[in-house]
Order: C-alpha cells, then sequence, then structure tokens
C-alpha cells in the first residue's frame, strides 16, 4: 500500500477573545498538533465525543478552513502551498460526506442537479452523458431511478444520506471525508448506509477518513482508529488492537462506557470516567486527561506526554500505558 | 412488584392534519408496575414520544386522545380535569426530556427554575424551596451546588444541564418519572454516568421509569420491561431478558441485528430493507409487511392481533399466532 494522506503538526486555533478591551488574546486550540497518514485504500476513523476537534480535523484537511500551522500532505503535493487553481484541481479528489442528509443538500435543486452538480463542475459532459453518468450513480448508491426529478424534501434522512453519497463518489475521488455521515439516522437506516459505504469503499477502492463520535459506527468500517481528545490524538491502532488492547486510559473509558445490548452483560460494577471534558480554551496542564484519568500521577499534572510507537503500530500519547488485554473484546476471540 | 402503577388501556392518540387523520398511537397497552422500569424502544415515526405525552396529557392541536384509558394510581388521567392534572404533573409523575438546552429556560437560573415546582407542588417557602433545590442537585452528583443553583443553564454543560433536569423531575419525590431519551444528545461517557445516576437514584426513591429510546444498548442496561413499537403499534412485549434472548417479531430481531455489536466481530451488519414509510403510506394488513423478510400474503391483508405466546412475551405477528411450548 503506498501513502495517499499525511498530515504533519497540524494546528488550528480560533480567536475566541471576547469583550471590548482585549488586553489577552485567547485562543481555543481546536486541532493542537496532530500527526497521522493514511495509506491508499484505507479506512482510518477518528472517534472523540463533542469538541475534541475530529470536525475541525476534517474541515482542514478538505481545505474547507486553514489551519493556524502544519503540513497537509496529499498525494505527494503539500496542500497549502498549491496555488489556488491547482487547488482547485486538487481538490476533484477529496470529497466529503456530512453528518446532517437535511440542511447539507440544497431544497431547491433536484436530485439529478445536487448529483450532477460536481461533474458539470469539474467535468466536461454533454446532456446525454450527464444523465446517464447521475442515473449510475443513483443505481450504485441504491436510489430508485425514478427519483431522478424529485426534491430532496420528498425523501427520508437514509434516502438523503444516499443521494449525498452519490454526490461525493461522482467524480471518483481518492479520499472521502466521512463527518459522522449516520449519526443522524434511525437504527435500523444507520446500518443500511454503513454497509454501502463498505460496499463502495470495496468496489471502487476508495480511501475514507471516517469522523464519528461513537465507536460503534467507526469499528464497522474502520481498519484503523484514531482517538482524539482536546485536540490530540490519544491513541492511534488497528481496529483490533484498539478493542482488544487499549493502551490509553480515555480509550479504556470510551470503551467501557458504550452500553451493550445484551442484558445479562449488565456490568454494575465497571469503571466509569468520571467528570466532564475540560474547558478547551484553557485546557489542563501536563496530559489534558489527567483531570478525569484513574490512574493519573504526578508526573502526568506536570508533564505533557509525547505521542510515541509503544508497540509495533501502536502508538498512543501516555505515561503509564494499560497493559495487554484492557479492551472489551478478549484476545482469543476469532477475528 | 405486584402493584400496578400505572395501567395503559388500549389507547389511542390521533392527529387530525388537513391532509388526514395520522394514527400516531393506536390501540396501545401496558403496565408499569411500583419499581419497575419499563422501556419503549422503537424508530422515528413509531409513537414512541407521543404515548408519553399522551400519559403527561400534554398532545397539543391538532393531536387529541381518541380512545383507551391511563390508569395512574386508580385515577384515569383522560377523564382528569386540567387542574387536578396539573397537581398530578410534575408531582406524581414528572418528565426529562432529550435535548437539555431547550427544555431549561436561559433566562432564569437553575435554582430559579428548580424551587418553581418544589414551591408550587410542596408548598415551600423560597428559603425551604431552596434547600430543598441544593440538596437535589447535591443528589444528582453536581460539585459546588450552591453556586449552581445561582447560575444559567448557559453556563453549564450539557451532561450538568441533563443532571439539573433530572433533579428538576425527582425534586418532589414523583412515583413515575417519563425519560423520553434522556441521554440520546449526550457524549458516550458522560450517557453512562447519567444511567447510572438515573439507576442509583431510582432504587434510593422507590420511583418507577417509563424510558423512551432508540437505543437497544440503553435498553439492555436499563429496562426490566420492553415494549417495543412500529407505526403506533406495539408489536412486542417481553421481559428483557426473553426479549434478547428470544426476540420474536422480525421487526425486533432485526432492530438487535441491525445495531453494531461492539463486543464482539463482525463482518456485515444486517440491516432491515426500506425506511418507515409516511404516516399515510403504511399497509393496510401488518404495518410491517413491506420491509419484513417472512411477508406472507395474510400479513397484507389483515393486522394481526397481540398475543400472549408465553407467560410475560407479546407478540403481533401472523408467524406467532399461537402459543409456543416452553421445552424446560
Amino acid at each position: 500500500m503506498s501513502q495517499l494522506l499525511e498530515v504533519k503538526g497540524l494546528k488550528k486555533s480560533f480567536d475566541v477573545t471576547r469583550g471590548l478591551i482585549k488586553r489577552k488574546k485567547q485562543y481555543l486550540h481546536a486541532v493542537n498538533d496532530v500527526s497521522f497518514s493514511v495509506q491508499k485504500g484505507e479506512v482510518l476513523g477518528i472517534v472523540g465525543e463533542s469538541g475534541c476537534g475530529k470536525s475541525t480535523l476534517g474541515n482542514l484537511i478538505i481545505q474547507l478552513l486553514e489551519p493556524t500551522e502544519g503540513e497537509i500532505i496529499f498525494d505527494g503535493v503539500d496542500l497549502r502551498k498549491l496555488p489556488p487553481e491547482q487547488l482547485r484541481k486538487k481538490r476533484e479528489d477529496i470529497q466529503m460526506v456530512f453528518q446532517d442528509p437535511f440542511s447539507s443538500l440544497n431544497p431547491r435543486k433536484r436530485v439529478f442537479d445536487i448529483i450532477a452538480e460536481p461533474l458539470k463542475t469539474h467535468g466536461s459532459y454533454n446532456k446525454v452523458e450527464l444523465e446517464h453518468e447521475v442515473l449510475q450513480l443513483m443505481d450504485v448508491v441504491g436510489l430508485n431511478r425514478s427519483y431522478l426529478n424529485r426534491y430532496p424534501h420528498e425523501f427520508s434522512g437514509g434516502q438523503r444520506q444516499r443521494i449525498g453519497i452519490a454526490r461525493a463518489i461522482a467524480l471518483k475521488p481518492k479520499l472521502i471525508i466521512c463527518d459522522e455521515p449516520v449519526s443522524a439516522l434511525d437504527v435500523s437506516i444507520q446500518s443500511q448506509i454503513l454497509n454501502l459505504l463498505k460496499k463502495l469503499q470495496k468496489e471502487l477502492q476508495l480511501t475514507y477518513i471516517f469522523i464519528a463520535h461513537g465507536l460503534p459506527a467507526v469499528k464497522h468500517v474502520s481498519d484503523r482508529i484514531a482517538v482524539m481528545y482536546l485536540g490530540k490524538i490519544v491513541e492511534l491502532t488497528t481496529k483490533e488492537n484498539l478493542f482488544t488492547n487499549p493502551m490509553h486510559p480515555y480509550t479504556e473509558g470510551l470503551l467501557s462506557a458504550i452500553p451493550i445490548p445484551d442484558p445479562t452483560a449488565r456490568k454494575d460494577e465497571r469503571r466509569l470516567l468520571e467528570g466532564d471534558i475540560p474547558n478547551p480554551v484553557n485546557p489542563p496542564t501536563g496530559c489534558a486527561f489527567h483531570t478525569r484519568c484513574p490512574y493519573k500521577t504526578e508526573l502526568c499534572e506536570r508533564v505533557e506526554p509525547e505521542f510515541t510507537e509503544k508497540r509495533d503500530g501502536h502508538f498512543t500519547a501516555c505515561h503509564h500505558p494499560l497493559k495487554e488485554g484492557k479492551g472489551i473484546i478478549s484476545q482469543h476471540e476469532k477475528y | 412488584m405486584n402493584d400496578i402503577l400505572l395501567e395503559v388501556k388500549q389507547l389511542k392518540t390521533y392527529f387530525f392534519t388537513e391532509d388526514g387523520i395520522v394514527p400516531a398511537v393506536d390501540d396501545v397497552s401496558f403496565n408499569i408496575h411500583k419499581g419497575e422500569t419499563v422501556a419503549i424502544v422503537g424508530e422515528s415515526g413509531s409513537g414512541k414520544s407521543v404515548t408519553s405525552l399522551s400519559i403527561m396529557r400534554l398532545i397539543e392541536e391538532p393531536g387529541k386522545i381518541v380512545g383507551g384509558e391511563i390508569n395512574f394510581e386508580g385515577i384515569n388521567l383522560n377523564k382528569v380535569p386540567r387542574m387536578k392534572m396539573r397537581e398530578i404533573r410534575g408531582n406524581r409523575i414528572a418528565m426529562v426530556f432529550q435535548e437539555p438546552l431547550t427544555s431549561l429556560n436561559p433566562v432564569f437560573t437553575v435554582g430559579n427554575q428548580l424551587a418553581e415546582s418544589i414551591k408550587l407542588h410542596q408548598k415551600k417557602s423560597k428559603k425551604e424551596a431552596r434547600e430543598i433545590g441544593i440538596e437535589m442537585l447535591r443528589k444528582v452528583g453536581i460539585a459546588r451546588p450552591d453556586k449552581v443553583y445561582d447560575q444559567y443553564p448557559h453556563a453549564l454543560s450539557g451532561g450538568m444541564r441533563q443532571r439539573v433536569m433530572i433533579a428538576m423531575a425527582l425534586s418532589c419525590s414523583p412515583k413515575l418519572l417519563i425519560a423520553d431519551e434522556p441521554t440520546t444528545a449526550l457524549d458516550v461517557t458522560i450517557q453512562a454516568q447519567i444511567l447510572r445516576l438515573m439507576r442509583d437514584l431510582i432504587k434510593e426513591l422507590d420511583t418507577s421509569i417509563l424510558l423512551i429510546t432508540h437505543d437497544l444498548g440503553v435498553v439492555a442496561e436499563m429496562a426490566d420491561t420492553v415494549v417495543v413499537m412500529y407505526g403506533g403499534q406495539v408489536v412486542e412485549k417481553a421481559d428483557v431478558f426473553t426479549l434478547f434472548k428470544e426476540p420474536k417479531h422480525p421487526y425486533t430481531k432485526g432492530l438487535m441485528d441491525s445495531s453494531p455489536k461492539i463486543h464482539e466481530w463482525n463482518e456485515e451488519l444486517v440491516s432491515i430493507p426500506g425506511t418507515v414509510p409516511s404516516p399515510f403510506e403504511f399497509p393496510i394488513g401488518c404495518k410491517f409487511a413491506d420491509r419484513c423478510p417472512h411477508v406472507m400474503n395474510k400479513c397484507k391483508e389483515e393486522i394481526p392481533s397481540l398475543i400472549e405466546i408465553r407467560k410475560g412475551q407479546e407478540v403481533r405477528c401472523w408467524l406467532h399466532s399461537e402459543k409456543v411450548v416452553d421445552l424446560e
């Protein structure tokens, strides 16, 4: 596998200074020194709770937001150094599927116009070819061809998300960023969309960055998973490793907080993370997680741990990484 | 556990819209015993929220309860005059809503809103109400409750707001707490905290819960009895262990198969084909007929009735129209 995307030391801060007399500037470091890479054909899941910076990260990669610092090397070139015209061309190759299928589709456009828009902007098709292409895309995502001239309000959430996916794959992009693509949908529809995304990824050899707040959805589609907390990646490893041998206490907490749909597995004694997520404008010193960490020591309060490779391909930022076998799936269970 | 606290009998709530009549809740019956947690599970449009609002008598035009009984502590709430209902609502039956930001008034302090029901229902003075209010905030695990009491909702995080909502709901020691998707808007680590808090508090206060949710994980964690709704009807009803071990209705099975299993490896998620039809497009027979993998001709023509197939398990499905024989 070759590398498709590399993110190096990426930072994004927002100025959140308030009041008329701006004596001291205040910044919110939404994404704070994040580095990772994505291989061709891989699905990288990014999870974290609200305010961890996962959506900002997605928006930075697709150039909807201007990074404060860092490099985004996509397909061999640093996107930040490209002149506008070339960047526009390059952006054909990165597409996005949004969370809310209700606000991400223009209500005044028909399905045909929505799916055809990227094709018109970036490609050169005549009318017949365009319609043929759109109809094919509708087949691929499982939309009935007869819906071609309908408007978004006539569709359910799941069908709208299919329209959004058709639009995203129209230009055969190299990378698709899925930002919470199923969290606004009903359970029975979520699995339809997850299965569709997975099928498309296999058939069209797509690469995804799959952003979600919950591990259940991410687990289903991802090869590797990055866990974010307060603007930083705290753990990054394969899906199997993350669920069987998590190293960061936050990952352990996230895993054990998920309610398991099996009443016989009710665990009253399980350890839950205490407290709230700290204010990102004023994050804790040292390790940002130390205020909620059950294993914290004096070192954690003082020194920020570095994000390093602790085992083969298993990165974490923690002074006291967990021993093996702390996950919710036993190592002996067959994958 | 044998004392019935709430009995919902053949409840029918219809919405009379310009486009036609929508039977949002159509012949729904279930009981809640003292100290029991009953969960209603269903997707959007299943009628689960309308059921809970009907119990609270909070259905507004064009909706109307057109039939059935809601017996709470021996009184039919459907027949109770408006003023009497106000005494029950917030006092004997309390409610926690999904969205903690919109269900708190942004222009009043937490304490102001918390004391309101205490003053009204318990006839306490302002000072006494403050003491009770602060004590409630402490009970729901808020650090520095006396400070939070004087704060405005915007200064609190989502989890804190939901704790305040729970404090408010439990401040008059209600017999029944209706929780409509109480953790859906929260992060997963906060959700776990809130669920544990609710479980601890109801044990302490001996409150029954009607939990409305779409998340089977939350159901498995919290419920004693589960009511599965689809298209305004109860399709299956059983105790939580039976339901998860032997779901009988194809919709219940589909719902279980399609939820991601976080604690095991699986490649393909099974999904229920199609979507919930619009209220005017439900099939004439079984409402699930269009999406059911086992659909028969009969299903398209006639609505099956809810049948008790074994003690404690009821199913509305033509596949299960006879009693099963337990092999135990």
